[in-house]
């Protein structure tokens, strides 16, 4: 009798124990980086957390600001570049550029930011497309592709000099993943240790949500619904690259934004690729790689550049994940046919 | 051969006849949703958990659900998991519920079909049918529940007035 | 009714409080969702759905217009050249999110308790 009384109470202690928790995280949302960046930040102290976004929104609109391939000390390295002299760069940009070229050459050239004259011809450059630009003709395309620009072509030291005239650089491939580096490095630093920042849908993922774990859900490519749910671990990050981010339609066809660099035009047979890793920048490059991998070469490519946790959502309603990947994720979506593969 | 049985092997047995007989007669009326039925047969256990205890009403539900499918030829399906799920979460609940003082008939009665619903919702949900929209069906089950087990309870009651001084198990 | 004790009308109560929390819970209309969240650069907003409305937020580069009602909510209009976000159409489910990037603003529908602090897209 005393132990059943006592079992029901206990039952009513927990169910109501669990109401109440979530009121501590405090939201802030600027725009930066072409996009809103949205921070939340789990804890009792919401003038820290406001000081610490503070900085980190200045931060990011010194990325902002700087590295994009038409202004600041970026736009300052083209217009060198072009003109075929050489240029200082900062410390930020000099380990960005060295960054790219291990990313490019991991990626086995799928990963190209030296290719920034390409997506300058698709208009793919800045945060809006010039309106009603066309696609452009196989002939420019050709042009430069043919002298096949690499970052191996740059020359990185105290300034960086290029050594083909068709190299230009645009970082947008990996830019949104080092800004999430060095977003969480400022929080850390002005001591918030449980914090969500998420870059326009790049989320790198601090900490805890108090006695839980930051939950994200990953978009379906078809539509706003969700179609796969994750929880993060404490440093993680995740990329998702997909063809409905940024794109143009025209004369009936759509076009994309992540270009493949062998053939110069946007890559097929992928709607969408999700990577986690502890390495925002890995994570933002490899989905770009993976995404023009395809579905057939993803899993070699993912092995290659030392991503665990993948997401491929190919153009016929399948779902491809690494084994880690599907025992992890809980996929929420219900008219797609998974196939989980083993890393090589 | 001759198993030897005890005064309290006959009340049970009997109560449980009586509770088979009403489920047997039930089960011949047609449902507008596979669970819903009026669940009469519980009206023999509160009856049997008010004058003899749980012990008593525990047999008694096992024997009913066991022998009633025996007899309907549902032993070991579906239907008879169900059975079982529902039975034993409603016997289980009344343990608690039983403590509660000054609860009668329609009380227990009305506990005892939520917790029979909820049993058998849970086991067809995770067994049979783990889709969404099973949930949209649970209001209208518990409706079921809640308005058959206030009419048992009512009917309980009524029979428990009625009822000779009970036979002494000792 | 001298067959109901005191203690069976609170059950009983009890009981129909838990049947009609069941139909609330599980029968809410426009798929499970019952608010919107509106963000935009330096603002927030919530929107209970279960009414009709509409909303001017100001954003980077203008003004979108976001309407709702039974159905769900949906960008009506926005001053971006490519129009992503309004030709996304409606909102109905929790957990989904539409974005207008280039104005800064994204609307996502919540249910309750959020299930997801985020969405990748």
């Amino acid at each position: 009798m005393q132990t059943a009384r006592r079992v029901l109470l206990a039952c009513l202690i927990v169910v109501f124990a669990g109401c109440g928790s979530g009121h501590r995280i405090h939201e802030y949302n600027f725009l930066a980086l072409g996009t809103l960046i949205k921070v939340s930040v789990y804890g009792e102290d919401e003038e820290a957390a406001a000081r610490a976004v503070k900085l980190l929104e200045a931060d990011f609109a010194w990325l902002h600001d700087n590295f994009y391939p038409t202004r600041g000390e970026l736009g300052s390295l083209n217009e060198a570049l072009k003109a075929g002299t050489s240029a200082v760069v900062g410390p930020d940009l000099h380990a960005l550029l060295l960054r790219g070229q291990e990313l490019e050459q991991m990626s086995g050239g799928l990963f190209n930011p030296a290719l920034g004259e390409l997506f300058f011809l698709w208009g793919f450059v800045d945060d809006e497309r010039p309106a009603g630009l066309p696609p452009p003709d196989a002939e420019s395309v050709a042009r430069i592709l043919e002298q096949q620009p690499s970052m191996r072509d740059l020359d990185i030291g105290e300034s960086a000099a290029r050594s083909n005239a068709r190299l230009l650089l645009d970082l947008g491939g990996y830019a949104k993943g080092y800004a999430l580096e060095v977003g969480a490095r400022r929080l850390l630093q002005a001591g918030v240790e449980n914090a969500l920042i998420n870059a326009g849908g790049d989320i790198t993922a601090l900490g805890h949500a108090g006695e839980r774990a930051w939950r994200i859900g990953i978009r379906d490519p078809d539509g706003p619904a969700v179609l796969a749910g994750i929880e993060m671990r404490p440093g993680e990050t995740v990329v998702s690259s997909g063809d409905y981010e940024r794109f143009f339609e025209h004369q009936g066809s759509r076009f994309h934004h992540i270009l493949d660099p062998r053939s110069g035009y946007p890559a097929s047979g992928t709607r969408s690729v999700t990577v986690i890793h502890m390495d925002a920048v890995l994570a933002d490059a490899a989905a770009t790689a993976l995404f023009v991998a395809g579905p057939e070469e993803w899993i070699n490519v993912a092995s290659d550049m030392g991503v665990r946790y993948v997401m491929l959502v190919d153009d016929e309603h399948r779902i491809h994940m690494t084994r880690a990947m599907a025992d992890r994720i809980e996929i929420i979506g219900d008219d797609y046919r998974l196939e989980v593969a083993d890393l090589p | 051969m001759k198993v030897p049985t005890t005064p309290r092997d006959h009340l049970i047995a009997n109560f449980a006849a009586l509770a088979i007989v009403i489920h047997v007669a039930e089960a011949a009326l047609p449902t507008p949703l596979p669970g819903v039925k009026p669940g009469l047969a519980n009206v023999v256990t509160i009856l049997v958990l008010m004058r003899y205890g749980w012990n008593t009403a525990a047999w008694v539900s096992l024997l009913r659900v066991v022998a009633g499918s025996l007899f309907l030829g549902t032993f070991m399906s579906p239907t008879f998991l169900m059975s079982v799920c529902g039975a034993a979460s409603s016997i289980l609940v009344l343990r608690l519920a039983m403590t509660v003082p000054g609860l009668g008939a329609v009380g227990l009665s009305v506990t005892a079909a939520l917790a029979h619903m909820g049993g058998q919702f849970a086991l067809a949900y995770i067994l049979f049918v783990p889709h969404p929209a099973m949930f949209r069906l649970l209001p209208v089950l518990m409706t079921a529940a809640l308005i058959f087990g206030t009419v048992s309870g009512i009917i309980a009651a009524a029979v428990y007035q009625r009822l000779p001084q009970p036979i002494s198990l000792r | 009714m001298k067959f109901l004790t005191f203690a069976d009308g609170i059950v009983l109560a009890l009981g129909i409080g838990f049947v009609v929390a069941l139909y609330a819970i599980l029968w809410t209309p426009s798929g499970d969702a019952t608010a919107a969240i509106i963000q935009a650069p330096g603002q927030t907003a919530t929107v209970e759905l279960g009414g009709e409305g509409q909303l001017d937020v100001d954003g980077a580069i203008g003004t979108s217009t976001i309407a709702w009602d039974e159905r769900g909510i949906r960008f009506l209009s926005s001053p971006c050249k490519a129009k992503h976000c309004v030709h996304t159409g409606w909102l109905t489910r929790a957990g989904q999110v539409v974005a207008c990037l280039p104005n800064g603003i994204t609307i996502e529908l919540r249910n309750g308790g959020l299930r997801y602090d985020a969405i990748a897209f």
